[in-house]
């Protein structure tokens, strides 16, 4: 019996005229609380704690009403009667679903290839139970990839540990404590629009309020930034050239922490001039200055700085092994790299319109106002295949700056870590005791295609998934069968034509979600899944606000009305699946309960006196500590101890390593480098660069009529390719004509880093001449041309980058490229 | 007497686009038909490339002392009450269209299917606040009563900050704005472009053939 098994479908906490305290999966996960009334929500507001001001947002309420009210929203099971691709689905029945997926498992498990069964899975903010999902793996012995994950912030999280350690990482901008900031340099990032949720918006009215001045570095001004101070039209992929400028005039004029610099990084480590190779002593510390003695001695531990120096214009001179070798720090050779980053060089090679004498401006008021500014590389990440190093430059400007854990700086949240929500393990069954392979402890790198090149060292262990190896394990047949939640590979994922073509090649293709997309043509068979309004999960959040505190925020994402339709949890469907496979799978499921038991474990892992249901009823659980500023609350990872500018790791694991796939590439050069990309030549060309709108975060908010209103747009038509207003009268092309874009670029031989070339994608769209984009640079939203005719026609007009991106692999962070495209535009 | 107003502080939107959204699902109103909404966005860039402003703002009904529309309408279907927000009387539109073309804040459409005019009426029907008010993600709309000196708006009104779009014409706006600072923009003159380009197309519709 389908209903056997306790999931608690209709457990939706809801009774009439109730408030359910529940959270929003449209983006980042705000706590809000809807009323329900004769089984429908009526009402939808935010907690009512003062800090939190999480107002419901465009995005939230459209979810609601345009997605889970969806009139083409997907309430039964459907089974493909067409060919891949067509949209051609008919009803069928949940069994005909479960058993087609079982019947596929077992084959694979008798032939002892149960890893050619994988699932992918989307956002961990919208995925249904990705823990579960994570553990059901690695009992049945399936694999599981966070396949989104690379493309949005994958090597950010790879370049947090090589630079940082693990201590620090600005991933977003609630990593800054803006209320106290007085200067802020943010790049390509549609601020405060797309950072508003959880407090964000609160930090940035209080950083308004108190004077702070806002300048965006991005190709295009955005359609939130727009209300910034200052918009630099940067040429895309220069923004490495832009940080290490200001690194330059930081070192030039003096105008860096020279304390921090000694206490918390590695500024003062010596590297053999000769060979570029960091000296070490017989132990294998590695070795720093010691003013004092006139000798080199180990590097001390973070904190402490006692006679080291900066070295900065000085060589050294360090007897190694009855030889004299010289030396110069980490520092020196960084501002020997950056020297050659003038003023007028960035200005040139950036194409700012603007005087060097103002970029001389935009140094001196990070330096005069430091350390209470902010130099940010923007939300996720992999723009182009130099973004790591890129990452890498920003770090060292914010390391020059010395702005952690001080005012107006980077903040690291110290409490809510500490109560594991997100990393504290609820399987009913230690790992080790488990059916499936070892490496899956976690939904991240949980498949061979991820955690074997990891394994091998050919990738960093923070990548969160390397996808170009699980299309290729397609094509080999290596990988039979995929099911797939909360994402869209057949939208998101790049070079679009190879995905096509490799999930063509699929024995099975099962599909879970809500609304019709793209991926939803390409399925064998389509769940129909419970929408975020329909299932509970757990979160906590630290929200700051506008006060200097923490406050740690526990709170569950309660089921407001029951799955509507015939639709159910994916959870439900694993349980059913692992159910028909009987025998030793099943004894590790049975009795498990995901509606309550699987948080309240993890809640009195937590020490807290809370259950699930106390929190779907009476709201958040909130812990409200100060603010502390203190660098020593987390310790630094890195090979060294410390921040690197010089990255250890980079030069021992990958540069100067023999065995090392990536030895001597300049993408993982030990110091920061800018490496450049192809251009664009022909007065028709253009990099073709994607953003999104305040409104569009991810496939959460795609298919959905309010987000799609016209009038909602104002400006900001989303299906139009926008470019500069005076390129295109070059071109002789008017707004609103029709134009071709065809891809023809990055290939192989403008880029040694490009793999499977994608040229030849074309697509017709409409122009929008504009001002504000820089004029290399032609614009498309992100969300637009999908393929599928299931979805609203205006979804399907206009640019779907993915298709016109190659693949490119970056060197050891995996950053992906997502935004690197070369186009011809031509009138029709 | 009440007298209820709108403020929009523009120092602080974040143009999230989270009234409009809000106003639609409060109203019913199709997300699926241009032109169906009772709030309206003006957005327009000024200036040249580098130097580029964009300029964003919210246009709701303006409820006016003295609205024209009220004066216009034929029926009497539009009519302003004692809080001093102007409604529509459904029963009695006829859908002749004269408010679209003659409010000079673009307030008025016309629901084809129903064949009446639709506008802002403040949420009145909601019976608390706007819902574009409860559902601005920055806190910076701000609606109460102008006649009490105490209130929010009344505040902002008085100190000179927040100021009304085309004051000139003599209608009374009740709808205020706060703007950021050194960004006063040309929105006067944009909004009766938009005036001029809606009498136009309603002239172009009646014009006689021939």
């Amino acid at each position: 019996m389908l209903d056997d098994v306790k999931t608690g479908n209709d457990d939706s906490a809801s009774e009439e005229g109730k408030w359910v305290h529940t959270a929003c999966a449209m983006c980042l996960t705000c706590p809000i609380k809807m009323r329900v009334e004769g089984g429908r929500v009526v009402d939808v507001r935010n907690e009512d704690h003062d800090f939190l001001q999480c107002r419901v947002c465009a995005k939230a309420i459209a979810g609601i009403w345009g997605r889970a009210y969806a009139p083409d929203r997907i309430l039964h099971p459907l089974k493909r009667v067409g060919e891949r691709g067509e949209g051609k689905l008919v009803r069928c029945g949940w069994e005909e679903v479960i058993e087609a997926t079982t019947s596929k498992l077992r084959e694979y498990i008798e032939i002892g290839h149960p890893e050619y069964f994988e699932i992918w899975w989307g956002c961990p903010l919208q995925t249904d139970h990705e823990d579960f999902l994570a553990y059901w793996s690695r009992v049945v012995g399936s694999m599981i990839s966070y396949m989104h994950g690379q493309v949005c912030f994958g090597d950010r999280n790879v370049e947090s540990l090589v630079s940082y350690g693990g201590n620090h990482s600005y991933l977003e901008l609630n990593s800054a404590d803006l209320p106290n900031t007085k200067y802020a340099v943010l790049a390509g990032i549609n601020y405060p629009g797309t950072s508003a949720a959880n407090g964000g918006v609160v930090q940035y009215k209080e950083a308004r309020r108190r004077g702070c001045k806002f300048v965006i570095i991005d190709p295009k001004l955005a359609d939130s930034s727009a209300i910034l101070d200052e918009w630099v039209p940067i040429k895309p992929g220069k923004d490495g050239v832009f940080a290490l400028g200001v690194i330059n005039l930081l070192i030039e004029e003096e105008m860096y922490e020279e304390d921090f610099l000694l206490k918390f990084t590695n500024a003062p480590q010596l590297i053999r001039s000769d060979n570029g190779i960091a000296l070490r002593d017989g132990e294998g510390r590695y070795l720093a200055w010691d003013a004092a003695s006139g000798s080199s001695k180990p590097m001390l531990g973070a904190g402490e700085s006692d006679g080291l120096t900066l070295g900065l214009g000085k060589v050294f001179s360090v007897e190694v092994e009855g030889e004299v070798v010289e030396c110069k720090t980490a520092l020196q050779l960084m501002a020997e790299i950056s020297s050659r980053y003038t003023p007028e060089r960035v200005i040139e090679l950036c194409e700012l319109p603007f005087s060097a004498d103002w970029f001389r401006g935009v140094a001196e008021n990070l330096g005069r106002n430091r350390p209470a500014v902010i130099f940010f590389p923007g939300f996720t990440s992999g723009r182009y295949p130099n973004w790591f190093q890129v990452l890498r430059c920003y770090s060292v400007v914010n390391f020059l700056l010395g702005n952690f854990e001080e005012p107006g700086g980077w903040y690291t949240n110290k409490h809510g870590a500490n109560l594991g929500i997100h990393t504290s393990r609820a399987w009913p069954r230690p790992p080790k005791e488990l059916l499936g392979p070892e490496f899956i402890t976690s939904p991240y790198n949980a498949s061979i295609w991820d955690a074997v090149p990891i394994m091998k060292g050919e990738f960093n262990p923070g990548v969160k998934a390397l996808p170009w190896f699980h299309i290729d394990a397609i094509l080999e047949g290596k990988l039979r069968a995929v099911l797939t939640t909360a994402e869209n590979a057949a939208y998101t994922q790049l070079n679009l034509g190879r995905v096509w073509e490799a999930i063509e090649r699929l024995d099975l293709l099962i599909v879970s979600d809500q609304v019709p997309k793209d991926f939803v043509d390409l399925a064998d068979y389509v769940i129909p899944e419970a929408s975020w309004l329909e299932r509970n999960m757990l979160y906590e959040q630290t929200i700051r606000g506008a006060e200097d505190m923490e406050h740690v925020t526990v709170f569950m994402r309660g089921a407001a009305i029951p799955p509507q339709g015939e639709s159910r949890t994916l959870h439900w469907f694993m349980l059913e699946v692992a159910r028909r496979l009987g025998g030793e799978v099943w004894g590790h499921f049975e009795g498990i309960d995901l509606e309550h038991g699987w948080f309240d474990r993890i809640l009195e892992n937590a020490g807290l006196e809370v259950t699930s249901r106390d929190l779907i009823e009476k709201g958040p659980l909130v812990l409200s500590y100060p603010m502390e500023y203190d660098m020593s609350a987390k310790p630094i990872l890195t090979r060294s101890g410390r921040f690197e500018i010089y990255s250890n790791e980079l030069a021992e694991q990958c540069y100067f390593n023999p065995e090392s796939p990536w030895r001597r590439s300049k993408y993982v050069y030990p110091l920061p480098v800018d490496n450049k990309i192809a251009e664009p030549k022909g007065e028709d060309e253009f990099y073709l660069i994607c953003g999104k709108a305040s409104w569009h975060q991810k496939n959460a908010t795609q298919n959905n009529r309010y987000l799609m209103d016209e009038d909602l747009e104002g400006d900001n038509p989303l299906t139009r390719i926008y470019v500069n207003a005076r390129r295109a009268k070059e071109l002789g092309i008017r707004d609103g004509d029709l134009v071709e874009v065809e891809a023809i670029g990055p290939t192989k031989e403008d880029d040694p880093l490009v793999v499977n070339e994608a040229v030849g994608a074309k697509k017709r769209a409409r122009i929008k001449t504009v001002q504000g984009i820089h004029p290399s640079a032609a614009f498309v939203f992100f969300g637009v041309g999908h393929k599928s005719r299931l979805m609203i026609p205006r979804a399907r007009e206009g640019i779907a980058t993915g298709w016109f991106v190659p693949d490119t692999i970056g060197p050891y962070a995996g950053q992906m490229g997502k935004g690197y495209a070369i186009v011809r535009i031509r009138g029709v | 007497m009440v007298s209820y107003g709108m403020v929009f502080d523009l120092r602080y939107c974040v143009r999230s686009r989270s009234c409009y959204v809000a106003c639609k699902v409060a109203n019913g109103i199709s997300p699926s038909k241009k032109g169906y909404r009772r709030l309206s966005y003006l957005e327009y860039e000024e200036g040249e490339y580098p130097s580029v402003l964009r300029h964003f703002i919210q246009l709701p009904c303006m409820q006016c002392e003295d609205p024209v529309c009220v004066k216009v309408c034929p029926t009497g279907a539009l009519y302003k009450n004692d809080e001093g927000i102007v409604l529509v009387d459904g029963e009695r539109c006829d859908g002749c269209g004269h408010c679209v073309v003659a409010c000079p804040y673009g307030a008025c459409y016309i629901d084809e299917e129903r064949g009446v005019v639709d506008k802002c009426d403040f949420c009145f029907e909601r019976g608390t606040r706007p819902a574009c008010v409860d559902a601005c993600q920055s806190q910076s709309i701000f609606f109460g009563d102008l006649d009490d000196p105490g209130s929010e708006v009344s505040k902002l009104v008085s100190s000179g900050k927040a100021k009304p779009l085309l004051p000139e014409l003599g209608m009374g706006p009740k709808v205020f704005y706060v703007w950021q600072e050194g960004r006063l923009p040309s929105v006067g003159g944009r909004l009766v472009d938009s005036w001029v380009e809606r009498w136009k197309r309603v002239h172009r519709a009646i014009k006689p053939s021939g």
